[in-house]
């Protein structure tokens, strides 16, 4: 009999042991730190958020779309973007001037019009019809955006249904680019990723040594199988990892002219989505709020909660 | 007719029913947009019935779009060319934009390639003719 007992208990203490030093040790969490330190997730994607449209007259959104295309907006949104590039502090000065025009060289489409201006063929034009059919609806009402190279230019589609979930005829330009702030900073990462996927080696690397990572991993049981495919997971994230960090980023900056509450959690209230399941390529909620989120610097003073450890640039 | 010609029209028979979707048959179409930057997907379905009696629905993870409405023959027809035009294009490896469809016992999965025009063409002049439903 003690001769089947040896291997088995060796077995369980070393699976014990594994387990043990692959799991991350909790956080000293104050107690007397605001709700929201709790849980980001929580925060945002309170159970009254519905991702519901709501009703607006076609002069409403007309007059809502005439402050998205003025100076102001693009001012103000490049505003923060410019400013979060100019504050990476691993980036050198040709990096960063390289991010930032081409982040600059990034052009909104609202309505199949705006993309008319840019002076495409018809058949990109055509294209991008086609695109805004299947990523917003026929009539628009989807709230989604999305990034995409036509032609050699980087476009970033705003669905109508996405500009009637923020706008309100009472707003100002400014106010509609900080409310649009993180969509439009994380879709901009996109093309700052695809573009500059060097600059983000040591990211990664970080992402796969940092075991805060687990949430990439909710089809894996044991932590010691997610450390050995790390690789995979983090692999196939990354791009919206990275997405997610400028967006971080951009809202950070946003955050030093503006305070409000409401304008911080209604952007952040876009990825609430519908799951909260890693999908492949999008990492869990928990994942991206409390670990990508968190962990910005600038975000994490302004909630007044403590910066979680995790991964720069 | 002799024995081996009749065995081979049967088959004929036979499979060109597996292939071709039969005019009296209730059919199903799925298809899902991946949300960005969000997590999750806006899923809509279409069921038709035998008598081509429609149902769409569309579902945000909020209140549900629906429409009722009945397709003509030629715009069932319509609907069948464009998904087998859409299954001879090559498919994209991102899941923005997903269709399912079932009609009789034939199930096909396509993922749309964004990255290619003619594909998303196609899919955009299907969705639309769907879609236009919510519209009336």
């Amino acid at each position: 009999m003690k001769i089947f007992l040896w291997p088995t208990s060796l077995f369980l203490f070393v699976c014990t042991i594994c387990t043990a030093l692959a799991t991350p040790c909790p956080g000293p969490e104050n107690s007397n730190q605001p709700t929201q330190c709790k849980s980001l997730r929580q925060y945002f994607c309170s159970p009254e958020e519905k991702r519901n449209v709501p009703a607006m007259t076609d002069v409403e959104y007309q007059t809502s779309l005439r402050k998205l295309r003025t100076p102001e907006f693009t001012a103000r949104l490049q505003g923060h973007i410019q400013g979060a590039i100019q504050e990476e502090r691993a980036l050198t000065p040709a990096q960063k001037q390289s991010l930032s025009q081409k982040a600059k060289d990034t052009h909104l489409v609202f309505e199949n019009e705006d993309a008319m201006e840019l002076g495409l063929s018809e058949n990109a034009l055509l294209y991008i019809k086609s695109i805004r059919i299947l990523t917003c609806g026929l009539e628009g009402n989807v709230t989604n955006a999305m990034a995409l190279y036509v032609e050699n230019r980087r476009i970033i589609s705003v669905c109508p249904g996405l500009v009637r979930k923020i706008v309100s005829a009472q707003q100002t330009s400014e106010e509609m680019a900080d409310s649009l702030t993180f969509v439009l900073g994380h879709e901009t990462g996109h093309f700052l990723f695809k573009e500059h996927e060097a600059l983000y080696e040591n990211f990664k690397d970080c992402l796969l040594d940092n075991p805060t990572h687990e949430g990439l991993a909710k089809q894996s049981t044991m932590n010691i199988f997610k450390i050995i495919f790390g690789e995979l997971r983090v692999g196939p994230h990354l791009n919206e990892i990275v997405a997610d960090y400028w967006g971080n980023r951009a809202m950070a900056q946003m955050m030093k002219s503006n305070t409000r509450a409401e304008t911080f959690r209604s952007n952040y209230s876009f990825i609430c989505g519908i799951g909260n399941d890693d999908d492949g390529e999008h990492p869990g909620l928990d994942y991206r709020f409390d670990f990508l989120t968190r962990n910005d610097p600038g975000i994490a003073e302004a909630l007044q909660c403590p910066m979680r450890p995790g991964c720069r640039l | 007719m002799n024995l081996c010609a009749r065995i081979v029209t049967f088959f004929l028979l036979i499979s060109s029913n597996l292939a071709t979707p039969k005019g009296s048959e209730d059919f199903h179409i799925q298809y899902q947009r991946r949300l960005s930057p969000a997590l999750g997907v806006a899923v809509t379905e279409l069921t038709c019935s035998t008598q081509l009696s429609c149902t769409l629905v569309e579902d945000q993870g909020g209140e549900k779009k629906q429409a009722h409405f009945s397709l003509t023959v030629e715009e069932k027809k319509e609907i069948l060319k464009l998904l087998s035009e859409l299954q001879r294009y090559e498919q994209g490896r991102d899941d923005t934009f997903r269709l399912s469809w079932k009609f009789g016992n034939k199930v096909v999965a396509h993922t749309v390639n964004m990255q290619n025009q003619k594909p998303v063409g196609t899919a955009a002049k299907l969705i639309s003719m769907l879609e236009v439903h919510f519209r009336k």
